[in-house]
């Protein structure tokens, strides 16, 4: 299946950054300390819309409320 | 050199010592008016080599001399500078040559031999200067060695002639010119003194002994030691023709065998004319090369190993295996169960003592913390204080609480199960408990593992380590930085609250106190979920307890439960769980410790209700039943658990301790049997009572034996010390028992103690008559006290002046009503138990007062300002408890009393109530020491214990045997005899400890040989530490049958063959006619011990080990203990001991004047103290390390990390920032008194503790019955048995006794009634209990047998005495011996029915 | 139990099994086809002359019998004592040296320095730097009596043990104190009477400590014994030996019995005393019927623990009972065999002569049991090591002498005679336990003395130790 994303370059560092911290953490991240932690570089919508397409994706799951981890 | 104390320790220090000073100057005062013994205070402060030497031996203003001697030279050349110094008369004029060449001789070598305390130069009985009448008559030095010196010491020995030569030539003395005579009787007596007295260690060749009687420029002889005569009799100048044990020892065991030694000294000291020495060392190394061979080697076992196949195994199974693997459970502490005293869990089972790592701050060492439910709902047979024979890692403990542990899970009889964590809960339950599921926590620390080198166990999951867990994760994954057991700064913590999304107050109270504060279950559910940590512990159930089979089955019925369900953030958890009560499924309930009720629906039908939070509980672990359970080999439930599980869990329950009652607590006063209030001798005048009052009322006239004084003025004579005519300090009387004459003390001096007239020994006392009515009124009058009902004395005095004390003493104490110990002090004794931090409002003080102790910081720091902050305790402070302070509060009144009306000096103490002691010192003193260490009350507590710290009970242990004493040891595989000073000398890597040397290094491989009293058998076992000690001041010896002897302090514990088992006595305690076991060749011999003679020590150390293992070791063929933990130890106000203290009223044969007085010590040094309590931890909490280390059974000696006071030693921080793990609400709460107290005959004890047994679930009540019987019951029924057949007999009116009845039927001395000592009911006693121990619980019918033959034994007995007439029919077939004739021989015999 | 499958290695005895241990049933010998037994054709000649069962004790009289349980017993003790007495001055009696014996309490009538004969229980033994100080004791009263170092006598003084009965003929003092002249023991005349020869030779076989049901327990050794006993010998020399055996003594410790010393338990291969007794019996049902055997307890027998023991607790020693060619005995007993008397006794008193007498040991018992023919006791030490029963009459006094005194119960082999009596210690059935290994006490199993009775001397002794598992 052809998929035809709109490359946000922005959004994409952003989820690399969230699947990043995910992957080096190797543990559930509530959504607050993924926001904080990457408040210097991105904005908080850009993280929550990153985090978003990333569930949407099925690259991370949310083992509890608010909180994120890579499947 | 840095400095050893901070600047309050230092103040603290100095403010006792000014306290110190104020009561010695007081008691010195009232010393000086000459109304007791001595003149001084008999209590010296410890104090350095040279102030012991001069206390010890003299000559007065020594000690200077001696400090600024060894700082210029050394302590060997000092050594003769001091005698150049005293024989140039330095210190003054001693009268003759003769006493000038004993002082130097006895002041040098007490130097030599670091004069440490006690009686250095007992061995030296005389130095006489004689006369080489057989020679050239010219004049020698002769030194005496006294009694059975035996080896004081080889190199003691020969340095005491190399300074007797020294002596001599400083006097300008000839050599002693030995004639053929002298050398041949020596050759014989040293020949003769190994094949028929004791084997010497070194058996020199008669050649050997002429070379050295030959060359040795003084003359070593000595008193007879043994009834053995030699040929060469009469030799001149040699008083005895019997063997002369000491000297011989001195020749052989010393200057031979020491010579090497010697050589040296002869170097270091430059003193010539013994180059023949030197060439025997030289041809007797050139010699030895040759002979030496090799030692056995020991074979390693090849270790075979198995190759395996790889299976799968889950985490737990794999570490249950090692774990079984590697650590067996220890049975030993159930070999032997008391009538009275419960077992609480068999070894390592499941449902018994859970080992939970920590210190709290009621503990130190060989200490065990337990909730106080624990204690009730154990039917309050422990209570704070009680000890306990463990399983590990130590062999005993005493038990503290600790309220931040768990308590038991019990079952109750309604059916639910309930955990029992706090004290109100289990008063509530106590009457309901039908089962003890779990028993409880049991706090033991990592310094106990530490200390007795045990593999640690795996730890079971808990508070502080979840809570570690947690921090950890916060740091990893969300990088916040927290800390457990602190307060945290609000920052991080609002931080880390935010993204964990919980309140930061909670979690900072969290972080705070881990061990109180808890999540709620749906909390503790999303912290291991957000934080991937186990789930919290206390929500953690016993799922290993139960088999996966049996979880299989549980999650079946719980599939078919009503459950209510709920939600926190969308985390389903169960709220309410019914399920049908089928007993299968309610028991796994049990076992995994889910609290749970049962109830009743509307359908009558009962179920089993579990609530919030305990559904949860139940279910998360499950996946709320998302997922089947699926039991598999080599996986326990907590692996299938976390496989299959989102949520974690760790093993609460890996690690179980056994533990038994062992003695209960105490806290008495202590009182002679029959108590005493004064010292002073009544004989039969005052009745069997002793009352001098009723003596003195029945204005009777009493004959005893007694020392009296006279006064040099006016000639007044009696047993007062000052003469209550004129007032002057009287003179004693030495009397000569042969022609009945006395001399006053100046007098006798000249005699040198002997009568003029008939030669014979004076004695300080004699068998005089005297007047208690008339004394009494004196007395009473000096005082003026009157109204007293009784004054209990002593019938006769034991001790070696039979030196009464004042009466007024006496009198002040009945209207004090308290009680005298034989030395003249008044004391206290309490269960040591620990303490290393305290609230004020725990033990009674208020803030201010403690302020003004100097407590101004609480543990953590902050202002000391409520009663209830925690307060780290200086090392020197004690809580007593209440019983302590009520009675010191009388002592303190005694003492003042007896300071206004007896020694007319201001009142002290003026103490109304306990409160008004705090501030005031103690002596602390342990029985086996003389030395005795200041405390200072800062209050009391409700408990049955002494509280103080760890290294104040530490500073008062030891117990020695003399250095000669002979040990049974095996070196390097090859078994040998050799003296504890040889072994002492067989350890290298010496340190100072309490006032001892203690040496851990063995140089060669050595073990001890111990007995081990269940099997026995003799048995090898490895020894822990050698000790020399300075000696007491007198030892104990014991002469048994078949001419064996041996001896030891005078308080410490031997076995003694009683009632058919060993049991541990106080040598003191042992009387004549008792047993004891003997190794004669191997084989345990019970003999007789025939005399019990105090004697005087001979040499300035005794000597002790530690083996590892058994309580005692092999010495001179007998078993001893060697150590005797749980002992009480006694409390004294210190003022009572240095004014009522006398070495006049110990218990001696002579009184030695340079005997060691009790000593005591003023400053705590940790590092001079027992060294157990080195390690002690210090931390806060264990680190996560530690936990890790317990799943690898690492040895505690690779655990690096945690603190112990050892790393602290030599520091400051020794004395103070010490911390605990776990704190405790109360440190009285809990049972106050031990069950067993209070109990009642045998059948009753044992009945209450077999139903105790036969609730807790880690006991199998029928072991229980059966090791009681084989432990305790039959040995005394056997023991009975046959000592009844060997009895004395005793004359009911003067207690005479007999080894035999008297022909006449009547004592021959007083005409008095004859009867048993053992008597018939004795042996019957514990039969009924017997017979219903057997009848009642299976036990194998060995022991069954047992009982039944002993019943048959002791009816055959009485037989003819008593014809058949003692039966009671009770029915034959409901007798339980009975029916078993019946059934093994298919007919009744009808006649043992017995009972 | 963790749940799991872990089972922890039981160093402790299992559950009890169900007899997993053999009781000889199989045992069963039958002798040896056309063996004969001369034996068998002899009128067997034997009688119990003493047996303690046979002495009718009365209980003693006490004044006010009222509660007080301790008065009779004191009184019993004391009695026996009394009899002791008697009994020992009869025998003294008997030696014609000895003058006319006087009360003590009648010394104080007595002229200073004039000679006296007494006869007491020895109260106490000292000594001094220039000899002994005794005490003795009669119904009368005490005295002292000093015995010089270098009297002649003085070597006696060793011998002595205490409450054992002598004579000392002296000079009194005046003050409480007899200066010996000279120190008798009981002791047995140095000749004797001889016996009738007898028209045939009989043997005995005497044997003790058998200690069936022990872990060391001979029993390879014993099966061939028994073997022996039916006529599986070797030579002719032995079949003589077999074929005139017409009596066996085993003197106690027949079993090794239950609960006798702590730890036993490990000890034992039959760890039930009923059961022990039956192993006993399936064993002696093998020795040939015409064999007379006579059976006495001893310390490990189920028997009353304190001396003298009359005889066995039937109910647990039934099987021996039903023995027929079993006589039970009394420890101690004596049996007359053809006019010839046999002392027999388990011999506990042996430990006591061990522990009081200088240079005794337990390898040498027949020397201590010389030592108690002197004293003509089996145990007079009260209070000592051996447990005495508080009966009214002393029973282990040696009233008469006998041809042959035999006791057990140390496990060494060896005799000797003293004045014409046969003095034989009978060794063991036991090989050296752990505890005797660990203390070198080296036992002598499985060794069969055989005595001629006519002589009452020994015959042969045969052995059966190379069957004996560690000897
Ligand atoms: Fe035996
Ligand atoms: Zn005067
Ligand atoms: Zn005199
Ligand atoms: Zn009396």
């Amino acid at each position: 299946e052809e998929e035809k994303p709109e490359e946000n370059p922005e959004l994409e560092k952003a989820k690399k950054a969230v699947m990043d911290l995910l992957k080096e953490k190797a543990k559930p991240l509530s959504h607050r300390f993924i926001v904080k932690k990457l408040s210097q570089e991105f904005s908080e919508e850009l993280i929550e819309e990153a985090i978003t397409r990333l569930l949407a994706e099925g690259e991370i799951y949310e083992p509890e409320t608010g909180y994120y981890e890579p499947l | 050199m840095t400095e050893l104390y901070s600047p309050e320790m230092k103040a603290y220090f100095e403010s006792l010592q000014r306290e110190i000073d104020r009561a010695y100057e007081i008691a010195r005062r009232a010393r000086s008016q000459g109304k007791d013994p001595s003149l001084d205070v008999e209590v010296p402060q410890a104090t350095d080599m040279a102030g012991r030497v001069e206390s010890l031996v003299g000559p007065p203003g020594v000690a200077e001399r001696i400090r600024a001697l060894v700082k210029e030279y050394g302590k060997e050349i000092a050594a003769l500078k001091i005698v150049d110094e005293i024989i140039d008369g330095k210190f003054g004029d001693f009268g003759s040559k003769e006493k000038y060449a004993e002082q130097a001789v006895r002041t040098a070598l007490a130097i030599l031999t670091e004069g440490i305390v006690s009686a250095p130069l007992e061995g030296i009985a005389d130095v006489k200067i004689k006369r080489n009448e057989w020679a050239d008559n010219s004049e020698y030095l002769a030194l005496y060695y006294a009694g059975p010196i035996r080896s004081s010491g080889g190199t003691a020995q020969a340095l005491s002639v190399l300074v007797g030569d020294y002596v001599r030539r400083k006097l300008g003395l000839d050599r002693f010119k030995p004639s053929e005579k002298h050398v041949e009787r020596m050759v014989e007596e040293v020949d003769l003194y190994h094949r028929t007295v004791s084997r010497l260690q070194y058996h020199p060749e008669a050649d050997e002994v002429r070379l050295a009687m030959k060359n040795i420029p003084i003359e070593i002889t000595g008193e007879e030691t043994d009834k053995v005569e030699v040929s060469h009799r009469n030799v001149p100048g040699v008083e005895t023709n019997h063997l002369r044990g000491g000297a011989i020892l001195v020749l052989a065991e010393g200057v031979l065998q020491k010579a090497k030694k010697l050589v040296k000294y002869i170097d270091k000291m430059g003193i010539d004319g013994w180059e023949w020495i030197k060439e025997f060392v030289e041809a007797k190394e050139s010699g030895e090369a040759e002979e030496k061979h090799s030692a056995g080697s020991t074979a390693e076992e090849a270790g075979g190993e198995v190759i395996k196949e790889k299976v799968e195994k889950g985490f737990y199974y794999e570490l249950y295996e090692r774990f079984k693997a590697n650590i067996a459970p220890n049975k030993k502490y159930t070999k032997e169960i008391i009538g009275g005293r419960p077992l609480f869990a068999e070894p390592s089972t499941n449902g018994g003592f859970r080992l939970r790592y920590g210190r709290s701050r009621v503990s130190g060492f060989a200490t065990w913390s337990v909730n106080p439910a624990t204690m009730l709902l154990l039917d309050e047979f422990i209570a704070i204080g009680t000890q306990m024979k463990t399983e590990r890692p130590g062999k005993g403990c005493v038990v503290t609480p600790a309220t931040t542990i768990e308590g038991p899970v019990v079952k109750l009889k309604n059916g639910s199960v309930v955990k029992v964590d706090d004290y109100e809960t289990a008063l509530k339950v106590r009457n309901e408990v039908e089962e003890i599921l779990y028993v409880g926590d049991a706090l033991v620390n990592f310094g106990d593992f530490f200390e007795n080198n045990q593999t640690l166990l795996p730890a079971n999951y808990v508070e502080e380590w979840w809570v570690q867990e947690l921090v950890r994760a916060m740091a990893e994954t969300y990088e916040v930085e927290l800390k457990p057991f602190e307060e945290n700064s609000r920052e991080a913590v609002e931080e880390a609250a935010e993204y964990i999304e919980i309140d930061p107050d909670f979690l900072w109270n969290l972080l705070r106190d881990p061990l109180r504060v808890r999540p709620s279950v749906e909390e503790a559910i999303h912290l291991s979920k957000v934080l991937d940590i186990p789930l919290h512990p206390y929500y953690t159930l016993y799922w290993n307890t139960l088999k996966p089979e049996e979880v299989e089955e549980l999650q079946k019925a719980l599939l078919k439960a009503q459950i209510e369900w709920d939600e926190f953030r969308k985390i389903k958890f169960a709220r309410k769980v019914i399920v049908d009560n089928d007993a299968k499924i309610k028991r796994y309930l049990e076992l995994l410790g889910l609290p749970h009720r049962l109830e009743r629906t509307e359908d009558r039908k009962k179920v089993i209700v579990v609530d919030y939070p305990w559904a949860a509980a139940l279910l998360t672990p499950l996946g709320n039943l998302g997922w089947e359970f699926r039991a598999k080999p080599f996986f326990t439930v907590i692996d299938i658990i976390n496989e299959n599980n989102g949520i974690k869990l760790r093993d609460r329950g890996i690690s179980w301790l056994g533990a038994r009652m062992g003695r209960p607590e105490k806290a008495k006063e202590r009182r002679m049997k029959p108590p005493v209030q004064v010292l002073f001798p009544i004989g039969l005048a005052g009745g069997s009572s002793r009352d001098i009052k009723k003596a003195a009322e029945g204005g009777k006239v009493a004959s005893v034996e007694i020392a009296f004084f006279k006064c040099p003025k006016c000639g007044h004579v009696g047993p007062e010390h000052l003469c209550p005519v004129c007032g002057t300090r009287k003179e004693l009387l030495w009397h000569c028992p042969r022609c009945n004459v006395d001399y006053p003390e100046g007098e006798a001096e000249e005699f040198d103690f002997r009568c003029p007239k008939c030669e014979v020994e004076l004695k300080p006392y004699a068998k005089r008559t005297i007047k208690p009515s008339e004394l009494l009124r004196q007395a009473m009058d000096n005082v003026k006290v009157y109204g007293i009902d009784r004054l209990k004395g002593v019938q006769g005095m034991t001790s070696g002046y039979k030196m009464a004390e004042p009466l007024e003493k006496g009198i002040l104490r009945v209207k004090n009503d308290i009680y005298v110990f034989k030395d003249g002090t008044i004391r206290f004794d309490a269960t040591d138990a620990p303490i290393t931090h305290f609230k004020p409002k725990e033990i009674g003080v208020s803030v201010e007062k403690l302020r003004e102790l100097g407590y101004t910081h609480d543990f953590e720091g902050k202002p000391l300002e409520r009663d209830d902050q925690i307060v780290e305790l200086k090392v020197q402070d004690v809580i007593l408890s209440y019983e302590a302070g009520k009675y010191l509060l009388k002592v303190a009144r005694f003492v003042d009393d007896l300071l206004e009306k007896f020694y007319g000096l201001p009142r002290f103490y003026n103490a109304e109530k306990m409160e008004d002691l705090i501030g005031h010192l103690v002596i602390g003193l342990a029985p086996h020491t003389s030395a005795g260490i200041i405390g200072r009350i800062i209050g009391f507590s409700d408990v049955l214990v002494g509280y103080a710290h760890p290294y104040y009970h530490a500073a008062k242990r030891r117990n020695c045997f003399p250095g000669d004493t002979r040990i049974l040891v095996q070196i390097n595989g090859r078994p040998v005899r050799i003296t504890l000073r040889e072994l002492y000398d067989l350890f290298d890597d010496e340190s100072y400890e309490n006032m001892a040397y203690v040496r851990r290094k063995p140089k060669v491989d050595v073990k001890v040989y111990s007995f081990d009293p269940e099997s026995g058998k003799v048995v090898l076992t490895d020894i822990e530490e050698v000790i020399k000690a300075p000696s007491t001041d007198h030892l104990i010896r014991f002469e048994l049958e078949l001419g064996r002897s041996f001896e030891t302090t005078v308080d410490h514990p031997v076995l003694v063959y009683e009632d058919g088992k060993f049991v541990e006595k106080r040598a003191f305690e042992v009387k004549e006619g008792e047993v004891m076991g003997i190794i004669i060749g191997g084989e345990l011999n019970l003999l007789r011990v025939e005399q019990v003679r105090y004697v005087k020590p001979r040499d300035n150390f005794v000597f002790s080990l530690n083996a590892k293992m058994y309580h005692n070791v092999i010495i001179n063929e007998n078993i001893i203990t060697h150590q005797c933990d749980g002992d009480e130890d006694s409390v004294m106000l210190l003022l009572d001991v240095l004014l009522n203290f006398s070495r006049y009223y110990l218990p001696e044969k002579r009184g030695g004047k340079m005997d060691a007085p009790l000593v005591v010590t003023t400053r705590l040094d940790p590092r001079e103290v027992d060294s157990e309590v080195h390690n002690m931890d210090v931390v806060r909490y264990y680190p996560l390390e530690f936990y890790k280390a317990t799943y690898e059974l690492k040895s505690p000696k690779e655990v690096k990390v945690i603190e112990r006071v050892e790393d602290r030693l030599g520091k400051p921080e020794m004395y103070e920032g010490i911390k605990f793990t776990h704190d405790t609400d109360d440190i009285g709460l809990g049972p106050k008194m031990s069950l067993y107290k209070q109990l009642g005959d045998m059948e009753e004890k044992v009945e209450k503790q077999l139903a105790l047994a036969e609730r807790i679930r880690a006991v199998d009540e029928h072991h229980v019955a059966e090791t009681i019987l084989n432990s305790h019951i039959i040995p005394d029924l056997r023991g009975n048995l046959r000592s009844f057949t060997r009895q004395e007999f005793r004359c009911v009116k003067c207690n005479t006794k007999y080894r035999r009845p008297p022909m006449s039927g009547t004592c021959p001395k007083c005409g008095g009634k004859i009867v048993l000592t053992v008597s018939k009911g004795a042996i019957e006693k514990y039969l009924s209990t017997a017979k219903m121990l057997v009848t009642k619980y299976n036990v194998p019918s060995y022991t069954k047998q047992r009982i039944c033959m002993t019943e048959k034994d002791i009816r055959t007995l009485f037989e003819t005495v008593f014809p058949e007439k003692q039966r009671t029919l009770m029915g034959f077939s409901a007798d339980i011996c009975e029916r078993m004739i019946q059934e093994r021989t298919g007919s009744s015999n009808g006649a043992s029915g017995y009972l | 139990d963790y749940g799991i499958p872990i089972a922890y290695v039981e160093e402790e005895v299992p559950e009890e099994e169900t007899r997993s241990y053999s009781v000889y049933s199989d045992v069963q010998i039958t002798p040896k086809e056309n063996f004969h037994y001369l034996a068998a054709e002899i009128e067997g000649d034997y009688a119990i002359v003493f047996d303690v069962r046979n002495v009718k004790l009365n209980p003693p009289r006490v004044k006010n019998t009222s509660g007080k349980e301790g008065e009779p017993l004191v009184e019993a003790y004391r009695s026996m004592f009394g009899s002791r007495l008697r009994k020992m001055r009869r025998i003294f009696r008997e030696n014609p040296e000895i003058g006319g014996i006087i009360d003590i309490g009648k010394l104080s009538y007595i002229k200073p320095d004039d000679e006296v004969t007494v006869v007491g229980l020895v109260n106490s033994k000292k000594e001094t730097s220039k000899g002994y100080v005794l005490e003795i004791e009669d119904a009368t009263g005490m005295v002292k009596v000093f015995v010089n170092r270098d009297h002649e006598d003085s070597k006696k003084v060793m011998e002595i043990m205490h409450d054992s009965v002598i004579a000392v003929t002296g000079r009194y003092s005046g003050r409480g104190m007899i200066f010996a002249e000279k120190i008798y023991l009981p002791d047995v005349p140095k000749f004797r009477g001889k016996h009738e020869p007898l028209k045939e030779k009989v043997y005995a076989v005497l044997l003790s400590d058998i200690h069936v049901g022990s872990k060391k327990f001979c029993e390879e050794a014993f099966i061939k014994f028994l073997d022996w006993l039916n006529g599986d010998v070797e030579n002719e020399a032995h079949a003589e030996l077999v074929s005139r055996i017409k009596y066996m003594i085993i003197a106690g410790d027949v079993v090794d019995g239950i609960g006798i010393y702590p730890g036993q338990y490990d000890e034992l291969a039959i760890p039930d005393i009923f059961d022990q007794y039956e192993a006993l019996a399936n064993l002696l049902r093998n020795v040939p019927k015409h064999i007379r055997m006579f059976i006495g307890p001893g310390n490990h027998d189920a028997a009353r623990t304190a001396v003298p023991q009359p005889g066995f607790y039937e109910e647990y020693a039934r099987p021996i009972f039903r023995l027929k060619n079993a006589t039970i005995i009394s420890n101690p007993a004596v049996i007359r065999l053809h006019g010839r008397d046999f002392l027999v006794a388990h011999g506990r008193g042996i430990e006591d002569v061990v522990s009081e007498i200088p240079n005794r040991s337990h390898h040498r018992p027949a020397e201590a049991m010389v030592n108690l023919l002197k004293l003509r006791h089996l145990a007079p030490t009260f209070g000592g090591k051996v447990p005495i029963a508080p009966d009214p009459d002393d029973l282990l006094v040696i009233e008469s002498v006998p041809d042959l005194f035999q006791a057990g119960h140390v496990h060494v082999l060896e005799y000797r005679i003293y004045n014409g009596v046969f003095v034989i210690n009978t060794g063991t059935w036991q090989a050296q336990t752990e505890f005797q290994k660990m203390v070198n006490i080296v036992p002598t199993p499985a060794r069969v003395p055989i005595i001629d009775v006519e002589t009452a001397r020994l015959r042969a002794v045969i052995r059966f130790d190379q069957f004996c598992e560690g000897v």
